[in-house]
């Protein structure tokens, strides 16, 4: 259901559900899939338990995001993964080649949260829904994030059902 | 602070208590299927929702014409924590998120969507996503149904042409003359019209008549799908559903469907198989 406040994805992988939660969370599949056009791929440095801190790291670049904020709210391998989103500081923004304008505006909005719902529909399908939610009416965050999305995850599919990621767009 | 003693006395009639279970068993009821085997007037049915919404124990939402019913089992909930310890509380709690689920989705811009648009990227070039999504070896092998198995269209995909469903491993066929190609405009656009949704179309997909009557008498949605290059041998492929009415059952319908289909196409280009 969409709504202007959250942004909700399905996607349907031919994989375990173990594999799934690998991929989003593994620094192996993650840093090959979950790529910035500026940044290069994400690594996410955890341990991916319920109330710890999560880091954004972007090796290509050198880019460490830190934040007490960031945090791992649900942690339920291989069903429910959620957590807090990333701070957008000004050394993300600057590399990641966002004005600070509109870095402040994204960084004025209340912190958003992610959830990830991997489901088995048989016959070695996974249903995987990311929902993102928890922003505020004319959020300028959530446009970004609507965008870049379909392509993450369209990534992750191919990488789990190929051996090799999308070439990088 | 929820009032403990509506709650009570919402509950300690027996009719009301069967409104309830009845929500239980199944959620979003509306008030005429609330008054099947009530032996009650439908006025005194109205009058016991009534109570059960004032005591926050039912929670209503508009769906076109409609109102639909839904339990909330918060204030029960609330009760429990207070004097139960030993409850189904993972049932009560999936009840609550509904409660949250239902909050959280701003209720009128719920039931405004008239369309649905799912994104997503394929490793193929246009032109065989194009193929992919016209040509009957493709679509049978990705486009399927449990129940009538593969699709395709026949079609010579001329703008202002007619185009037929095929179901062959079940033998039937959808021809209709407002079944139409909208725009053809090879390998960047293709728009068409939905298919009719024929006693024959419903019987083979497991449809009852009544939900498919139900489907024939919204107005006839339309289809569109935009391939685009996004570099590197990359396809953003955009589908972009649209024409229905607030309310809309088929809207409900290809929303649920569209995203495993893509997946399966997607899946077929980039591995020569279909999903399972």
């Amino acid at each position: 259901m969409r709504s202007e406040t959250q942004f909700t994805y399905s996607i349907y992988v031919q994989a375990t559900p173990e594999q799934v939660w690998q991929g989003l969370t593994d620094r192996s599949f993650t840093r090959r899939f979950w790529r910035h056009s500026t940044l290069g791929g994400k690594t996410f440095p955890t341990d991916w338990r319920e109330g710890s801190t999560w880091d954004l790291v972007h090796e290509d670049v050198d880019l460490v995001v830190s934040d007490p904020e960031q945090v791992i709210l649900e942690a339920d391998p291989p069903h429910r993964l959620s957590y807090t989103w990333h701070s957008f500081t000004p050394k993300w923004a600057a590399l990641a080649g966002l004005d600070e304008e509109t870095a402040g505006a994204w960084r004025a909005e209340p912190r958003s949260t992610v959830a990830y719902d991997l489901e088995e529909r048989g016959s070695g399908v996974v249903r995987l829904t990311v929902t993102h939610d928890g922003f505020a009416p004319g959020s300028r965050v959530l446009p970004a994030i609507s965008e870049g999305w379909p392509a993450v995850l369209s990534s992750l599919k191919t990488l789990l059902e190929t051996g090799a990621p999308l070439p990088s767009t | 602070m929820r009032d403990t003693d509506a709650v009570f006395r919402a509950l300690s009639d027996p009719a009301r208590r069967r409104l309830l279970d009845k929500l239980n068993e199944r959620n979003g009821l509306t008030l005429t299927e609330l008054c099947a085997d009530m032996g009650m007037t439908r006025q005194s049915v109205s009058k016991h929702l009534d109570v059960l919404e004032e005591a926050d124990l039912v929670t209503t939402l508009r769906r076109g014409r409609e109102k639909l019913h839904y339990l909330n089992a918060a204030p029960i909930n609330d009760i429990a924590d207070r004097f139960i310890h030993h409850y189904d509380r993972a049932r009560a709690e999936a009840l609550a998120d509904l409660k949250t689920a239902l909050e959280a989705t701003p209720m009128d811009q719920m039931s405004n969507e008239t369309s649905f648009v799912y994104t997503t990227y394929i490793h193929a070039t246009p032109e065989r996503v194009w193929q992919g999504l016209t040509d009957p070896t493709f679509t049978e092998r990705y486009w399927r149904h449990p129940k009538s198995g593969g699709v395709s269209y026949r079609t010579d995909w001329q703008k202002g042409s007619t185009y037929d469903v095929a179901y062959d491993e079940v033998g039937l066929v959808i021809s209709n003359a407002e079944q139409l190609v909208l725009e053809s405009d090879p390998p960047r656009r293709l728009s068409y019209t939905w298919h009719t949704f024929s006693p024959e179309w419903a019987a083979a997909h497991g449809f009852g008549e009544a939900t498919a009557a139900g489907w024939r008498a919204e107005p006839r949605s339309k289809v569109a799908f935009d391939i685009e290059e996004a570099g590197e041998g990359v396809v953003k492929l955009t589908v972009v559903h649209d024409g229905f009415e607030p309310g809309s059952a088929v809207l409900e319908g290809v929303r649920g469907g569209w995203p495993a289909v893509i997946a399966s196409f997607k899946t077929l280009l980039e591995t020569g198989s279909a999903l399972p």
